[in-house]
């Protein structure tokens, strides 16, 4: 029945589909962010949501995360603003957006006139987009065509009892209806390397699954820091591993198609890991510098919505994609329930069991991806962090469900 | 922090042995500080501090360089030896992978 649920979403012009309609107003630097804020600043009810890089130099990971959101399925439009003299090569990124068949504009500000004038023009440029995206004929989509991420923030000794096994049995139910599903992330795989491989669709896959959990581990050494917040360990966690397994747990128990960097979009559905951190030396810092990160990379694998599994209490949604947040204690979701979707805490005080919630939580996939408004979207949460990196292309290893489908 | 006493504590434990071979449980509910709860064996732990769900008590002695199971899972190895319904944490359980050494995580449960 799940397989078969059908809701109205958005066609693109390469054949994807969306459950948003978002107007994208990009900044290619921070020196533009302010002039993106203030033309979006009135739509912010109606779907304009504003991304954008900080970076004056250029940097190919962030030419592929934008060029990704820009031609996200739950993109219609993008706004591109450029304060003139940054590396950023707007033309390429009016280019791509262009092509993929979606109404784009550039302003420059340094050619407009300045501030309040860019301002204006944005605003009369969003308004006769957001007019023309009223109009748009919907179609029909299914479980078939969507993409779930998920990730985990906040966590606490009770998201590896809850949450995150009942995210992990409503990704087993999703992909078993054909859903695409992607999990994070690579720095809380430490120590799950072992039964994460044993789960992989060939043995190269477990390979590369257990050489990109290596290289976190290199990371996190050379850092100083795993990912480790002082909240975790008030809420109980201890260790590195220990974290990792409650993390693990949001995969679910079904073979894993794939691994992922930022901005692939995986041409099969299935199960895929998201390898977060840079190939290479230690560079640029820490791979992720809070969750917003994350979630932007989760979206530029395609993800329409994003679960969020918290302990502590994040309240972050995002841009592009809506959040929805899958609480896992019950004392939390007491005192902040006004920003959770799903009480999971419900698990440990005998109200429900793993697969109720699971059932929930697909249930709210359905709702939110046919237009319901999830608790982080209609408190107006658009968070966005984009910052630097730098990725060597997957290899092959990391695919092997096109070549298992041709041989079959 | 452990202290047996004759009169058992009301209502039911307020953890879970989340596997058959752990040493440690995992709390279910916060614990106030100084409260007595149900030991595994018939026997009364006090928790000494205020601790948040999630956190964990050893379910069984604990010696000093055992490893630490949870979901039938190493999450680490103790450095101290630790007691029945004694609360572990940073102070004496450390990764055997990437050791946390992040100002403010220290012992940060027993506040």
């Amino acid at each position: 029945m799940l397989a078969n649920t059908e809701w109205p979403a958005y066609e693109r012009a390469d054949g994807r589909k969306g459950i948003r309609n978002v107007v994208a107003v990009v900044y290619l630097v921070e020196c533009a962010h302010h002039v993106a804020r203030e033309i979006a600043a009135p739509y912010g009810e109606q779907g304009v949501h504003v991304v954008g890089f900080p970076g004056c130099y250029s940097n190919d990971y962030a030419f592929r995360m934008l060029s990704r959101l820009c031609t996200h399925p739950n993109v219609g439009a993008v706004l591109l603003v450029s304060l003139g003299c940054e590396s950023f090569s707007r033309q390429e990124l009016q280019a791509v957006v262009a092509e993929s068949g979606r109404p784009v504009q550039t302003l420059v500000i340094q050619d407009r006139g300045g501030t309040r004038s860019t301002v204006a023009l944005g605003r009369s440029w969003v308004e006769t987009q957001l007019a023309s995206l009223a109009a748009a004929e919907r179609t029909t989509m299914s479980i078939g065509e969507l993409t779930v991420g998920t990730i985990c923030g906040g966590s606490d000794g009770t998201s590896g009892l809850t949450a995150n096994p009942a995210v992990g049995r409503s990704f087993d139910l999703l992909v078993g209806a054909g859903a695409t599903c992607v999990f994070e992330e690579t720095l809380e795989m430490v120590g799950c390397e072992a039964y994460l491989a044993e789960r992989a669709a060939t043995p190269e896959l477990a390979g590369e699954l257990c050489a990109a959990v290596a290289k976190a581990a290199r990371y996190s050494v050379a850092m100083g820091y795993p990912s480790f917040a002082a909240g975790n360990a008030t809420g109980g966690l201890t260790t590195i591993e220990e974290k990792s397994l409650g993390a693990y747990s949001k995969s679910g128990r079904g073979p894993v198609s794939g691994l992922l960097k930022p901005g692939d979009v995986p041409d099969v559905s299935g199960l895929y890991l998201l390898d977060v951190v840079p190939d290479g030396d230690a560079r640029w810092g820490f791979p992720n510098i809070n969750d917003s990160v994350e979630i932007a990379e989760l979206i530029s694998c395609g993800s329409h919505v994003v679960l969020f599994t918290t302990g502590r209490g994040s309240v972050v949604g995002s841009a592009i994609a809506p959040v929805i947040k899958v609480c896992a204690n019950p004392e939390t979701y007491a005192r902040l329930s006004e920003d959770m979707d799903v009480d999971a805490g419900r698990i440990l005080t005998g109200g429900a069991s793993l697969d109720d919630v699971a059932e929930e939580i697909c249930d709210l996939v359905v709702e939110v991806a046919g237009g319901r408004l999830s608790a982080s979207e209609s408190l107006g949460h658009r968070e966005f962090v984009l910052g630097y990196k730098s990725f060597e292309p997957i290899g092959p290893a990391c695919h092997p469900a096109p070549l298992a489908m041709a041989r079959g | 922090m452990v202290a047996n006493s004759d009169t058992p504590p009301e209502g039911s434990a307020p953890y879970v042995r989340l596997a058959p071979g752990d040493n440690v449980v995992v709390l279910t509910r916060h614990v106030e500080g100084a409260e007595r709860i149900p030991g595994l064996s018939g026997d009364v732990w006090l928790v000494a501090a205020h601790l948040e769900a999630g956190n964990k008590l050893a379910a069984v002695p604990i010696a000093a360089g055992d490893r630490v199971f949870k979901v039938g899972v190493p999450i680490g190895t103790a450095t101290k030896a630790i007691v029945p319904g004694e609360h572990v944490h940073t102070h004496n359980l450390r990764s055997d992978y990437i050791p946390i050494e992040a100002e403010g995580t220290h012992g940060a449960g027993e506040h």
